[in-house]
């Protein structure tokens, strides 16, 4: 494997090299990608070459098949089924007679029912799409026209009929006539002085590569003059013919002049040009954009709507009333000629996962996932029809790697800590155990710093609010490939838990990277330096993850993986009290009377538990201040109560413990600190969505009370004293044992409560809370 | 695509105690994203129901019966390409005439003139501007001759565009019956 760069780039350019017709005639031995060999390629990272990367994630996630000369007939099918998805499912209702079926109706079945249905979860969708990777242009740009899109406005024919009916209309009509089309119809007059210029500028551009992208739009504009005016017999009416037309105008031209000339030389050019006569052409969708339509009412400031052309329409007009601006803009809307933008894209995607996944159903942090994937899809400059298709592409890469995450975004798996992201993460605690025990040993059971803390975000968004875009690809390629080796591999896929399994390896090289600093800091500094990792140097984790996943493959193949972890498990975990309260119960012949069994549990918080609360009680705290001068305690207190209300139920139990567990108070100074000025908080979230991460992590961790079999030293010891007391006595415990338990509870409470300094500041918080 | 309410004339509780529960029943918060009333609704505890409709804003103006003394006489809501306004109705003598509305649509400058107090729903175009009655949506007495029974109704425009969807809902034997009407803004030179 060891290649240089150069040999790399060659050996992905000529696997994945295809042509819709050519590929076809290939030799087996040729059409045939090896898989493994690729995989491997692949994992050590994807050449950025033009072309390259999408098409290989896309043999990766398995949209592909490795024969190449099925490529074409599958896209065909796919690509097909999501137009007609889009066409299907973006419809709005109304066209049904008012007795059968109107707005008011409430009956299930009716469209109207699902329309309103679709509303609330579109609204949702496009909250969070407006604000994926706000910090890159890119999302913000429209979809640059294509004739091979059916989600592109179509350019030829419209905007020919357009003029042509346009310059009848003015030949009729007198100089009013002129002045309303100049304005209802930006395509048409004012646009020609501009269509040129903006063509020369984007042509010096274009020869940076990226080529198709920057010309496609502005060539259009010229060429669409050029033709009117110079042979009306070109008129064209079929599909082909219009393809072959746009593909003169692709190349660019200075002024409409010289595209005419250039399509004279047509001939001699030919080879160099776009051919793409080759390409499967899809009819249009024209109500691509009715899904913008319904939601056109939120929102009205932010993030842009309107587009370049009614800008420019708005700029050109000056001097109009604001009413016929409005009026005017909305005429605009309403003309399916109008751009998409890609966010506007990878909205309506999002629109169609949801309505063909209704069981999944929109999860934030679903727009994060489709970024890079639409991002490198969208970006590919090689090949014309794949960035074409980009859209339709990326939604079938994404519900492929949707449904290996899927776990990841259902809610009800939640509650539950053998599946779902619960089971992930106590996976990669298992994994950063056995690697470095003097680390796990610090972080769960010193500082009690869950993996959720950290990693929820990690894990369920597959790092790309961690890195930067092109460090997420990176990382991706990796995990795309890795991936793919477990589901070829029969022996694991059965169990298709580790499937990810990079993905866990990855995220305990983050940790351990950090180890030095992670060693000496306390709580909150840990938090902090794992929610904005510091590392940015991608290369330095990914050797770490490299060799974590050499060791984690040997041991496999050693077999002796499991059984050590079962050992593991018992000695460690040991500790947590919650197990030692299992282990109590279960070694002491366990049928041992309720007295007994609540003196020894007494022991215990004498001994461990006390302690252990006075951290947890600090961590709400610790966790939401940071140094800041201590003017600003009253703008705190606001931000508590907002993280409060976010938090509401560890926040609730945190204060009970607080209340009870003050009392080996000087043994924390660090408690002492961060309770008596609380200050401003650090964003325990990195980005805008951070805020819903955290509600759903705030949730889950809630949720984890009601679940047996889980450690979880966010509960307030109490609380889970209570619990195992009550798993004990059975699934109903009888009043009077619950009495009895409350009211040791309470005794304890006052018994441990001697300092009576933070009382006031406690019960200020209770109250904020 | 907007949908919005445009109810009037309930008179409630002067003369009718309540609106039908069959309306009451398909009038839901969570779709109308706007509610615009023509006036008589009476009091307080209707208003605020009517309020609770609509997820977006209430427009209402002032009828002969309104006592609240806020309500504007008339009001101008501005929907994409149409003028909406908005009158009672009383002011404009004599009540109901195509004419007379023909007037105020051209003197208030709007596209689509909503007016009520006639409690007959009305609906049509007239020089290129269109207008709507939507009726009273409790079918309460009202003094016009030949009146005397008048039909519950309401109207919900669908705005999409510069098409205007309007859905009548109509308690006829109390079975709510609902009609759909048309109506394309032509663009008119202004």
């Amino acid at each position: 494997m060891e290649l240089t760069y150069r040999e790399r780039v060659e050996y992905f350019k000529k696997a994945l090299e295809y042509d819709p017709i050519e590929s076809e005639l290939l030799p087996p031995e040729e059409a045939v990608i090896d898989m493994a060999y690729f995989r491997e390629a692949c994992f050590q990272g994807i050449p950025d070459e033009a072309g390259i990367r999408s098409k290989a994630w896309r043999v990766l996630l398995g949209y592909l098949p490795a024969d190449k000369r099925k490529w074409k007939q599958v896209l065909s099918e796919q690509r097909r089924s999501y137009y007609n998805w889009v066409s299907e499912l973006l419809n709005v209702p109304g066209d049904e007679p008012p007795s059968a079926d109107h707005p008011l109706n409430s009956k299930p079945d009716s469209k109207w029912a699902v329309y309103f249905q679709d509303n609330a979860a579109l609204e949702q969708i496009d909250k969070d799409v407006r604000r994926t990777l706000p910090d890159f242009a890119f999302f913000q740009l429209p979809v640059p026209k294509s004739p091979l899109n059916p989600l592109s406005p179509p350019i030829e024919e419209e905007d020919d009929n357009d003029e042509a009916a346009e310059a009848k209309k003015e030949m009729e009509g007198g100089d009013d006539q002129i002045d309303k089309s100049g304005r209802l119809f930006p395509f048409g007059l004012g646009r020609r002085p501009r269509s040129s210029s903006t063509a020369s500028r984007k042509s010096t551009k274009s020869t940076k590569g990226n080529r198709s992208r920057s010309n496609s739009k502005s060539s259009v504009k010229s060429m669409g003059t050029g033709v009117d005016s110079s042979d009306p017999l070109t008129k064209i009416s079929s599909p082909l013919n219009m393809v072959r037309r746009f593909s003169h105008a692709l190349k660019g031209s200075p002024n409409p002049q010289q595209d005419i000339n250039r399509r004279l030389d047509h001939q001699q050019n030919h080879q160099k040009e776009i051919d793409y006569t080759k390409y499967e052409i899809y009819p249009h969708i024209l109500n691509r954009r009715s899904l913008f339509k319904r939601i056109a009412h939120l929102n009205k400031d932010f993030g842009a709507r309107e587009h370049q052309d009614m800008k420019k329409a708005k700029a050109k007009k000056g001097g109009s009333s604001p009413i016929e601006d409005g009026s005017e803009e909305h005429l605009k809307v309403d003309n399916y000629k109008i751009q998409d933008l890609h966010w506007e894209a990878i909205e309506r995607l999002l629109f169609i996962y949801v309505k063909l996944n209704p069981g999944v159903g929109y999860v934030q942090g679903m727009n994060e996932l489709l970024g890079p994937i639409y991002y490198v899809f969208a970006q590919d400059s090689d090949d014309v029809e794949a960035q074409a298709h980009a859209e339709a592409d990326s939604f079938f890469v994404f519900s492929l790697l949707m449904s290996d995450v899927r776990d990841h975004f259902t809610r009800t798996l939640d509650h539950d800590a053998n599946t779902g992201i619960n089971a992930t993460m106590t996976r990669m605690s298992d994994q950063l155990k056995r690697l470095n025990p003097k680390l796990w040993r610090n972080l769960t059971v010193d500082k009690e710093i869950k993996e959720q803390f950290y990693a929820f975000r990690w894990i369920t968004v597959l790092y790309t609010q961690e890195w930067d875009l092109p460090d997420v690809i990176r990382i991706w390629d990796s995990l795309l490939a890795d991936r793919c080796m477990h589901t070829s591999s029969s022996a694991t896929a059965s169990q298709g838990i580790d499937r990810f399994q990079f993905l866990l390896d990855f995220s305990v090289a983050m940790v351990l990277c950090v180890t030095d600093e992670l060693l000496v800091g306390d709580f909150a500094e840990n938090i902090r330096l794992l929610q904005n990792y510091p590392i940015s140097d991608l290369q330095v984790v990914l050797n770490k993850a490299y060799a974590i996943r050499e060791k984690r493959m040997k041991l496999e193949e050693n077999g002796g993986f499991m059984a050590r972890d079962a050992d593991d498990r018992a000695s460690i975990t040991s500790v947590d009290s919650v197990n030692r309260l299992k282990h109590l119960f279960n070694s002491e012949s366990s049928r041992a009377s309720w007295d007994r069994t609540r003196n020894s549990l007494d022991d215990m918080f004498r001994n461990s538990w006390v302690g252990n609360a006075g951290k947890r009680g600090s961590m709400l705290s610790v966790a939401t201040t940071e140094s800041a001068p201590p003017d600003m305690t009253s703008r705190a207190n606001g931000m508590v109560r907002n993280l409060g209300s976010r938090f509401s139920l560890i926040g609730r139990r945190s204060a009970n413990s607080l209340n009870e567990a003050d009392y080996p108070a000087s043994s924390f100074p660090a408690v002492k600190k961060d309770v008596q000025t609380p200050r401003t908080t650090t964003g325990p979230s990195k980005q805008a969505n951070g805020p819903s991460v955290f509600e759903r992590f705030s949730n889950f961790v809630a949720n984890n009370h009601n679940s047996p079999l889980n450690e979880q030293p966010s509960l307030s010891t109490s609380e889970r004293f209570k619990r195992d007391v009550a798993q004990q006595l059975g699934p109903n415990p009888t009043l009077e044992e619950e009495a009895a338990l409350q009211a040791s509870l309470a005794a304890r409470t006052v018994m441990h409560d001697p300092s009576r300094q933070y009382r006031s500041q406690d019960q200020g918080y209770s109250g904020l809370i | 695509m907007v949908l919005v309410l445009v109810i009037g004339d309930l008179h409630i509780p002067n003369r009718v105690h309540d609106l039908s529960p069959k309306f009451k029943k398909l009038l839901v918060p969570g779709k109308i994203q706007q509610v615009i009333s023509t006036g008589n609704i009476c009091d307080k505890e209707t208003f605020d129901y009517i309020r609770s409709i609509s997820s977006g804003e209430v427009h209402i103006v002032k009828g002969d019966f309104d006592t609240n003394p806020s309500f504007p006489q008339s009001k101008v809501i501005t929907h994409g390409p149409f003028r909406v306004g908005v009158i009672h109705g009383h002011q404009i003598v004599p009540w109901g005439d195509k004419e007379a509305l023909n007037i105020t649509a051209r003197q208030m400058e709007v596209d689509v003139l909503l007016s009520g107090h006639t409690h007959q729903f009305d609906a049509y175009e007239s020089e290129g501007r269109y207008f709507i009655n939507p009726g009273s949506a409790t079918g309460a007495y009202s003094g016009l001759p030949g009146s005397a029974d008048a039909v519950p109704s309401f109207v919900l425009m669908d705005i999409q565009g510069s098409t205007l969807f309007i859905y009548v809902y109509r308690l006829i034997d109390d079975d709510v019956k609902v009609e759909k009407i048309e109506y394309r803004k032509e663009s008119r030179m202004l």
